[in-house]
């Protein structure tokens, strides 16, 4: 394997200009020619749609994977709020430096300055190709886009389609790929799973699948490998991901030779339905939102049973409001999950398991009354309804945070294209934008850029400047990855231990939820890290894989993944004991202001962490990109 | 709560199968599918049930809960009778691959043969639209399909006559209906609606609307108004007589 480099291709002058200067200087690709080259992409939500649509058009060969039956079941569909972008509509002073200002401000500065200055470029085309595609956005009066404001800015610059902005852009880039596929130019090969990924000569050049309903481990050849598989929250088993959602496609990539940067960034969102018995699978988000109008709080007094009704103002604690008299409950994601965690552990924590708080509505029902309430909420309270079977209308919404997304992926470069010439890796799969910390209404916006702006163009690239020989799946590397995947499938499915894929997972994920989760230190993060290492081994000598293997058989896609997350739990505690600074999500008890604020350390860790796998059992090796800041210069953040 | 239920379980593949009982501990809040999990995790490992988002978005948990089709993670234990068993069978209207898991690709070829989007020029210079909020209502009730084809489970036209060769049923009349009611849409789906996709078939038992998710009002909103406008185009008696004249 060729030493892995880390050169993040950033180009030399003023920012403004910068992914122009960059789009003009990149080779391209005849358009007779286009045809001639296969792209293979991996995923088809918002980012892996959008991209397999966009190549499409241009004329190239793409062939699509979905795990699903259909792209519309991606976990693109369950985004709520909204997408950014700085059209500055509302006149109230946005623009594409603020936006850009706002994100790197926003990650803690822990993102590329060029990265996200391209971002909030792209961000203003990605409304006027969703609109074109019928994407139902909220109106004004008079027939223009309206907007709305959301965490972490101080403008109005979120477009959304009612609650559920997520799923009309995927339906969007759906029906843009939908006719790629009858032009001929994209196929679909839905319920296929990428299992890993071949390289030949260092350069990407295929990917082995497994058919979900057969069983089938088939290999692929391509030009180039795009990955936009999303992120890697269900590590913590108890996540807002949907359960499909898994890190395998990334896994192994990094497995092959692609650098992983900044695992320990991952984010909490506040307000999520809090775990209600052993045998929850999943949790469920409710809309940020929902802080603009409710009010969090816990019992003064520890332990305090009493029913919330029946707990006097005097008895209550509205501790966001106390500690952030100008915030107050709406401090950005990380700082309110901190809080919340930090009255449960004191035992003030409501409901059945303690670990809950309140999300009060009550005052804003006496002030705006039930009506106004029910215009702007009534979506998410009967979801919450249907989910609990309480009415939050009378009684308080109870809350809890949880894991909702990873800022943490492969290491890309400005061109999107990881350490693995030929691979490029789009959407939350990524590292690239987001910085330690993620804003509210980016991912979409994200996810969008990448596929619909960017990927069309550094893809052409990279195959005009690369003279690729020709390979077939009956090449060597290809056999052999092949052989590799169906020996492991064996391997599972041979081991016939005791005890189930989901318990080691539960086991997994209540060990990086409690070391590497809200709050880390060194200790906590060393004793992970030797409990993760023991209980992969007993997983590798005691899981109980059942049924076969040329099956529709989710106990062997289980068995995989979770093998997948021992690995990358590893390293995302590795990753956090190694950052000794707080940032964003990344928030280390050692080191934290005299008031319990993240407190970073600029002058040590002002870079991108690129992890190189180098085996299982050995450690990995670190590569650091530095980051430089000439427009946004970093500062503390402060809000309170 | 804390008690037991027995839950009746359909476990097969496309040869055929039979009802399983399983008895497993039910606690305050759980839903059906959460029984399944549990039931899969201590009973029965192999009990095939595909799902994803557990937030009824996703579509992908459709089952017949006591006939009557319904997701399973937003069905909640409590809505149910358990001194019963619970009855949980794979979707009728589609071909059974293995226990609660069914073939519904039949779906996604359907709606590869209904004309795409196609919008009329943009409005203003600037490539912009103008759109009035009460226009994209009306297809956003529309859009909000989580195409999990509960409705399409239960139409009689698809699950008693199996007309699927012939009839789009409730989930593509609404996916029509979003294209046509689309503001900016200028394609013509309406012979089609009466020649291919056999809107005249329907009878509007409303069965759909009622076993929606989503509460989409599929009938009267989606429909019947494309009835209405198949019938205003190709059987309306004074056009007919004016024709003759």
């Amino acid at each position: 394997m060729a030493p892995l480099k880390i050169e993040s291709k950033l180009p030399s002058g003023p920012i403004e200009q910068a992914w122009e200067k960059a789009q003009f200087e990149m080779k391209l690709v005849n358009p007779a020619n286009k045809r001639k080259y296969n792209i293979l992409v991996v995923g088809s939500g918002l980012a892996g749609g959008s991209a397999a649509a966009s190549l499409g058009e241009l004329g190239y060969n793409v062939k699509c994977f979905c795990f699903h039956g259909s792209p519309r079941r991606a976990h693109s569909i369950a985004a709520q709020g909204g997408i950014n972008a700085a059209k500055n509509y509302q006149n109230d002073g946005d623009s594409i430096f603020r936006l850009f200002y706002d994100t790197v401000k926003g990650g803690d500065f822990r993102a590329r300055e060029a990265n996200v200055y391209r971002l909030a470029q792209n961000s203003v085309r990605i409304i006027d190709q969703c609109v074109a595609q019928g994407v139902p956005f909220a109106r004004e009066y008079g027939g223009a886009l309206a907007n709305r404001s959301f965490g972490g800015a101080q403008v109005s610059r979120t477009f959304y389609a009612r609650g559920q902005t997520g799923q009309q852009l995927l339906l969007g880039a759906y029906q843009a790929l939908e006719r790629q596929v009858d032009e001929g130019t994209v196929q679909m090969l839905p319920y296929t799973e990428m299992l890993d990924l071949v390289v030949v000569d260092g350069h990407a050049r295929g990917i082995v699948t497994r058919d979900l309903l057969t069983g089938e481990i088939k290999c692929h050849v391509g030009d180039a490998v795009v990955l936009a598989s999303g992120g890697y929250g269900n590590v913590y088993y108890l996540s807002t991901n949907a359960k499909g959602s898994n890190a395998t496609a990334i896994w192994r990539a990094h497995k092959r030779g692609a650098a992983f940067a900044n695992p320990c960034f991952t984010q909490i969102h506040p307000t999520c339905i809090p775990v209600s018995g052993e045998y929850q699978s999943k949790l469920t988000l409710m809309s940020e939102s929902l802080r603009n109008d409710g009010r969090i709080w816990v019992p003064k007094k520890p332990h305090d049973k009493r029913p919330p009704d029946q707990i006097p103002e005097e008895d209550r604690d509205y501790f966001l409001e106390r500690r952030y008299p100008s915030f107050g409950n709406l401090v950005p994601r990380d700082v309110a999950s901190r809080n919340i965690k930090m009255v449960c552990d004191e035992g003030r924590g409501v409901g059945p398991s303690g670990l809950g708080v309140y999300l009060d509505f009550a005052d804003a029902i006496r002030r705006l009354g039930r009506a106004t309430i029910a215009e702007r909420y009534g979506n998410l309270f009967e979801m919450y309804e249907r989910i609990t079977g309480e009415n939050p209308y009378e009684v308080p919404m109870r809350i809890y945070p949880a894991i909702h997304y990873t800022m943490g992926g492969l290491w890309v470069d400005y061109e999107l294209m990881s350490t693995i010439p030929g691979l490029f890796v789009l959407g939350e799969a990524n590292f690239s934008d987001h910085g330690a910390n993620r804003l509210g209404a980016s991912a979409l916006m994200q996810g969008l850029s990448d596929g619909y702006f960017i990927i069309p163009y550094t893809i052409g690239n990279y195959l005009a400047s690369n003279k690729l020989e020709k390979v077939g799946v009956s090449h060597p590397a290809f056999r052999s990855v092949e052989a590799e995947v169906v020996a492991m499938t064996k391997k599972l499915l041979s081991i016939n231990g005791t005890r189930t894929t989901t318990s080691f997972h539960k086991e997994l994920g209540k060990i990086v939820w409690d070391k590497c989760g809200m709050s880390r230190n060194a200790g906590g993060l060393e004793d992970a890290l030797g409990r993760i290492r023991g209980l992969r081994e007993e997983f590798w000598k005691n899981v109980k894989v059942v049924g076969d293997s040329n099956d529709l058989n989710a106990s062997i896609e289980a068995a995989g993944r979770v093998a997948d997350y021992f690995e990358l739990a590893e390293l995302m505690c590795i990753d956090a004991l190694d950052r000794n600074e707080s940032c964003g999500g990344h928030f280390r008890e050692e080191y934290q202001t005299s008031d319990n604020e993240a407190l970073r350390n600029d002058e040590l860790y002002s870079y991108v962490a690129a992890w190189e796998f180098t085996g299982v059992k050995s450690p990995p090796k670190l590569h650091k990109e530095p980051l430089e800041f000439h427009y946004v210069h970093p500062s503390q953040r402060s809000y309170k | 709560m804390a008690k037991q239920a027995m839950f009746r379980i359909w476990r097969g593949d496309s040869s055929g199968g039979k009802f399983r009982d399983y008895v497993t501990p039910v606690d305050e809040g759980m839903v059906v599918l959460d029984a399944v999990h549990r039931i899969q995790a201590q009973q029965a490992p192999d009990l095939a049930v595909r799902w994803n988002c557990k937030a009824g978005k996703c579509g992908s948990c459709s089952a017949e809960i006591n006939g009557m089709p319904k997701l399973m993670c937003m069905t909640r234990l409590s809505d149910l009778n358990l001194d019963m068993p619970v009855i949980l069978e794979p979707m009728h209207a589609f071909p059974p691959i293995r226990d609660l898991v069914t073939d519904v690709s039949w779906n996604f070829r359907v709606k590869k043969t209904i004309k795409k989007f196609r919008p009329r020029s943009p409005d203003a210079p600037d490539g912009t639209w103008r759109m009035q909020q009460a226009d994209v209502d009306r297809v956003q009730e529309f859009r909000k399909c989580i195409e999990c084809f509960l409705c399409q489970d239960v139409c009689h036209v698809l699950r008693e006559h199996h007309k699927h060769d012939e009839f789009i049923g409730p989930r593509y009349f609404v996916y029509v209906a979003a294209l046509e009611m689309h503001p900016l849409d200028t394609e013509d789906r309406v012979k089609d609606l009466k020649d291919k996709y056999s809107i005249g078939y329907c009878n509007i038992t409303t069965c759909c609307r009622q076993v929606c998710p989503e509460f989409i009002t599929i009938t009267e909103n989606a429909i019947i108004p494309l009835k209405e406008r198949v019938v205003d185009q190709y059987f309306d008696p004074l056009k007919k007589l004016l024709h003759i004249l």
